[in-house]
């Protein structure tokens, strides 16, 4: 009984662990959807990003900026009005899953997380040359 | 082949096999915003936050949940015109930590690993038609 109490302890802190937040609060806009409403778009570039975060003691202490897709697509559209069709995910591919499993011993001591972002970097097209 | 560096290819071998543990695509529906557009005088908006546990087998590798972030999008039902100020969150909480780490040091890990996707924003409706 003390024991399982102790290790409830101990994992405690741990909880919310490898936490992923997408959210984006700035002045572009990002949407999964082709074309916002009431706007024309003019197409700048495809995109696809990626971003890893390291953790120590079982992804509970991130170390550096936290992993957003979000703030990554906004990144990715610079000087320009919108992200459209943009699509996001996270988990560990290969190289998290060396580093998690491998120096790290299955995540015990550190681990790596990562997120990605897919979309179309675009210029709003004024009124009268989208008509 | 020496053992110490049969031991590091078998463990090559597994993190490869493993590759992609604990993905999560988070499948939007296509008028789905990060950020907020104008809103119109007659649309109304409704703040909501909804929570599931996805489950995978084999240390991540399988999820045996099949439900993705537009299902929870999608309990709001008809007249939704757009998700904004969208905040997608994947973590381990505390119960995930619990399921994953109490037992799965020991034999669970590899059988059984939840994650909880937690979607929250503002549901924008059409309000009172205009005459």
């Amino acid at each position: 009984m003390r024991k399982a109490l102790s290790l409830l302890l101990a994992i405690a802190p741990l909880a919310g662990c490898f936490s992923v937040t997408h959210a984006y609060s700035g002045d572009k806009l990002l949407t999964t959807d082709p074309t916002p409403p009431g706007r024309g778009v003019r197409l700048v570039r495809h995109f696809e990003a990626h971003d890893r975060q390291f953790y120590w003691l079982h992804g509970g202490f991130p170390v550096g900026e936290p992993l957003n897709a979000a703030a990554l697509a906004a990144r990715e559209a610079g000087d320009h009005d919108a992200v459209v069709n943009l699509e996001i995910h996270d988990g560990q591919n290969f190289t998290d899953l060396l580093i998690s499993h491998v120096p790290c011993v299955l995540t015990l001591i550190c681990g790596s997380w990562s997120a990605w972002a897919e979309g179309d970097v675009v210029d709003y097209v004024p009124a009268e040359v989208s008509k | 082949m020496s053992p110490i560096l049969s031991r590091i290819a078998v463990l090559g071998l597994c993190a490869l096999a493993a590759g992609g543990c604990f993905s999560v695509s988070h499948k939007l529906p296509p008028h789905a915003y990060f950020g907020k557009l104008p809103k119109a005088p007659t649309e109304t908006s409704t703040d909501f936050e909804r929570s599931a546990m996805k489950n995978w087998l084999a240390a991540g590798l399988i999820p045996w949940s099949r439900f993705s972030s537009d299902d929870l999008l999608a309990e709001s039902g008809s007249g939704v015109l757009r998700y904004e100020n969208l905040q997608v969150r994947t973590e381990f909480n505390w119960i995930d930590t619990v399921a994953w780490i109490v037992p799965g040091q020991f034999y669970g890990y590899y059988v059984w690993a939840p994650r909880h996707i937690t979607v929250t924003g503002e549901e924008i409706r059409s309000g009172t038609a205009l005459p």
